[in-house]
């Protein structure tokens, strides 16, 4: 025995800061635990996060959560780690109420109509039956019942609408991938009971296969001696993996979260730079380094038949990413595999956000697959609701990191069963209050768009001309200040020059917006200036800023409003701005727009930003 | 017994702490002659979690005869002190 000392490190717990708040918070302490645990690498963590979140109050958490969902696992082992780390994975998206059948109560609970299970009418339905459990531990290798399987899953699919997993066994640990009496059994037991599954189930039976979530464990799966002292199937970091396995493929029956994937091309679904290298230089053999492109490709239309929708999202002239998909005919992907193109210079977060308008779906239903870390932290930092595959450098990866999200499985497979499931779940959406997919109404609804108006004053000026000077698109103007004079325009009691700070629950994006009025009259102001930073457009900010002036040029006895456009290369964003809050065309030259508004006294349509009024602070 | 490689310092605060978070229980101290009677819902399914999660915390491993062997507290700490981690009251 060699001995050296070492000191001990201490266990720094991730929580705390969650914890010390918990009591006064509740649902400030959830979103720190929400951000700050990694709950998935260590059992710790895992038993901490368990135990914590049984003090957030159920309220708090079904604020948060977008549906609730009734899950049933039923099983001839202890569920207890499977159960908690499946609740875990779910929350904070779906909030779900988890029974967990006693041992070997699986038959009773499936067959009997006045069963617990009966009467917990759970949504979905999970059944677990483990290798050591049909076995007594190993010891005897008895055929599985797939009789009793098969009639147990009839009865209880003659009642219930509900889908029911069923998790395949898992290998003995005795299992060499030979022939011996070990790995017979274990292959029977796996055919006999996912053919059990579909003849009880028939179109409705879907399956897990244990396998490679178990592979993907960087440690030990099996631990018998979990299962002789508390009969726990797998080594309990295995059986949290399990549960995770089980929330996503629960998540992508009920309530998936991926509806659309926005994919960059250059790099991504092909080598190359189609506007540099052109169509037919473009890297798409099977044969070399062009496999990875191809299998990200067969992976893409994949998902586009299993009903979710393609949007090529690159930076390029159009023409040559049409070209490529014309004249490579070894493209997987056709152009008609593709809803939407949204090539061109712009942004990519505006074309995301464009796509979605689109199609009227929220940004959280968008997966997004760029070979770029510029452009997914571009796509980050502006529309943080939408899912970014974090690529690897070695596009042979991309596929299996992307399939690893595990947001793309329609595990639903007939045609019949699909449209079924579709009912159910729209069904399910109408009875829950809020739906994974939401119209911008809603979505700005839940926002909980928050703006404080701030006079320029010293405080702010660097931050308000680093604005003027920067931003392009959302610009009714574009006037350019300088220091000097935007300093007069704020210590100006007859102009109103205001900027504003804009949060809403995804985060505080500091001070995002611009608006300068002047006097031009006895009873009338112009808008000197009115511009928002891309990060916040497309929220209403503009209504909450227009009905801030609004109050203050009321209070000030005016009764006109004149404002302007003056169009440039990148500004078409607000060509119709002023027209769409009812101001009326004055004069329209080539150059400029004037717009005059009356009803001062009438509100502008502010329905989902709460307006604060702030002092100079947050130069942020 | 196996060989060990180094001899870490651990304190009671370090093992308290794993209690804690296996029981749910923010003041629970421990003392030597603790058992499981003394600690509210120490069961044989919570005496694995409190096991994995001392293997986990500490580096160890632990037999199934060791485990089942454990009584009290202090035959834990003598444990952990087979295994390298030298614990102190």
């Amino acid at each position: 025995m060699r001995s050296g000392e070492v000191a001990s490190t201490t266990y720094a717990d991730p929580l705390a800061e969650a914890k010390k708040i918990v009591e006064e918070s509740p649902s400030n302490a959830y979103e720190l635990f929400l951000q700050t645990s990694d709950v998935w690498s260590s059992f710790i963590r895992f038993m901490s996060a368990v135990q914590f979140l049984q003090k957030i109050p159920k309220e708090v958490r079904q604020k948060r959560a977008i549906a609730q969902l009734k899950v049933a696992l039923l099983g001839n082992c202890t569920l207890s780690y499977m159960s908690d780390a499946l609740s875990l994975a779910l929350g904070p998206r779906i909030f779900s109420e988890i029974y967990s059948g006693d041992f070997d109560q699986w038959v009773m609970n499936l067959i009997d109509p006045e069963s617990a299970l009966a009467k917990f009418e759970p949504d979905i339905v999970v059944l677990y039956l483990s290798s050591l459990g049909l076995t007594s531990g190993g010891t005897m290798l008895v055929s599985p019942p797939a009789d009793q399987i098969e009639d147990a899953l009839r009865t209880f699919a003659a009642r219930s609408r509900s889908p029911v997993i069923t998790v395949l066994p898992e290998p003995l640990l005795e299992c060499t991938g030979g022939n011996s009496d070990a790995d017979r059994w274990y292959r029977e037991a796996v055919q006999s009971i996912s053919l059990a599954a579909k003849k009880g189930l028939a179109e409705r039976a879907i399956t897990l296969d244990p396998v490679p979530t178990l592979l993907s464990l960087k440690g030990e799966w099996a631990a018998p001696r979990y299962w002789n002292s508390a009969k726990v199937p797998l080594h309990p970091i295995a059986c949290m993996a399990l549960g995770r396995r089980l929330a996503q493929m629960i998540e992508n029956i009920t309530y998936p979260r991926t509806k659309v994937i926005a994919f960059d091309c250059d790099n991504t679904i092909w080598g190359g730079v189609v506007g540099e290298d052109g169509a037919s230089a473009l890297l798409l053999s099977p044969f070399n380094e062009g496999a990875g492109y191809l299998k990200l490709q067969r992976l893409l239309k994949e998902a586009a038949s299993n009903g979710l929708i393609l949007v090529a999202l690159s930076k390029n002239e159009e023409r040559n990413v049409v070209e490529a998909f014309q004249k490579r005919g070894e493209m997987i992907l056709k152009t008609n595999d593709l809803s939407l193109l949204k090539v061109n210079w712009s942004p990519k977060s505006q074309n995301l956000l464009g796509a979605a308008q689109e199609l009227n779906l929220g940004l959280d239903s968008f997966l997004l697959i760029d070979d770029s870390p510029f452009e997914r932290g571009e796509i980050h930092a502006a529309l943080p609701e939408v899912l970014i595959a974090d690529l690897p450098n070695n596009p042979d990866e991309y596929a299996s990191v992307i399939n690893g999200l595990g947001v793309l499985e329609r595990p639903v497979v007939s045609d019949e069963d699909a449209r079924r499931t579709e009912l159910y779940r729209q069904e399910h959406a109408r009875q829950s209050a809020r739906k994974s997919v939401v119209s911008p109404e809603e979505f700005l609804r839940d926002l909980q768009l928050e703006i404080v108006a701030m006079p320029i004053d010293a405080n702010n000026l660097d931050r308000a001309l680093q604005l003027i000077s920067k931003t392009n698109q959302f610009n009714l103007t574009t006037r350019r200040h300088t220091r000097e004079n935007l300093a007069s325009l704020a210590s100006d009691p007859d102009v109103y020059a205001y900027c504003y700070r804009v949060s809403d629950r995804f985060g505080d994006a500091g001070v995002t917006g611009i608006c300068v009025a002047y006097r031009d009259g006895e009873s009338s102001f112009q808008i000197d200036t009115l511009l928002l930073s891309c990060r916040v457009i497309g929220r209403t900010v503009e209504n909450a800023i227009l009905e801030h002036l609004r109050r203050w040029l009321v209070e000030k006895g005016v009764s006109q409003l004149y404002g302007e456009y003056l169009p440039t290369a990148k500004n078409g964003l607000v060509s119709n701005l002023l027209p769409r809050f009812d101001f009326t065309l004055i004069s329209d030259t080539d150059n400029r727009k004037v717009y005059k508004y009356t009803h001062l006294d009438k509100p502008f349509t502010n329905s989902f930003a709460k307006i604060i009024e702030g002092n100079g602070e947050g130069d942020r | 017994m196996r060989g060990i490689d180094k001899i870490i310092k651990a304190t009671k605060q370090d093992v308290e702490q794993v209690f804690r978070i296996v029981f749910g229980r923010d003041d629970l101290e421990l003392f030597p002659e603790m058992t499981a009677r003394d600690v509210e819902n120490w069961d044989s399914f919570h005496h694995l979690n409190l096991i994995l999660a001392l293997e986990e915390r500490f580096g160890v491993r632990f037999s199934a005869e060791e485990i089942a062997s454990m009584e009290k507290v202090d035959d834990l700490f003598w444990l952990l002190g087979q295994r390298g981690v030298d614990v102190s009251w």
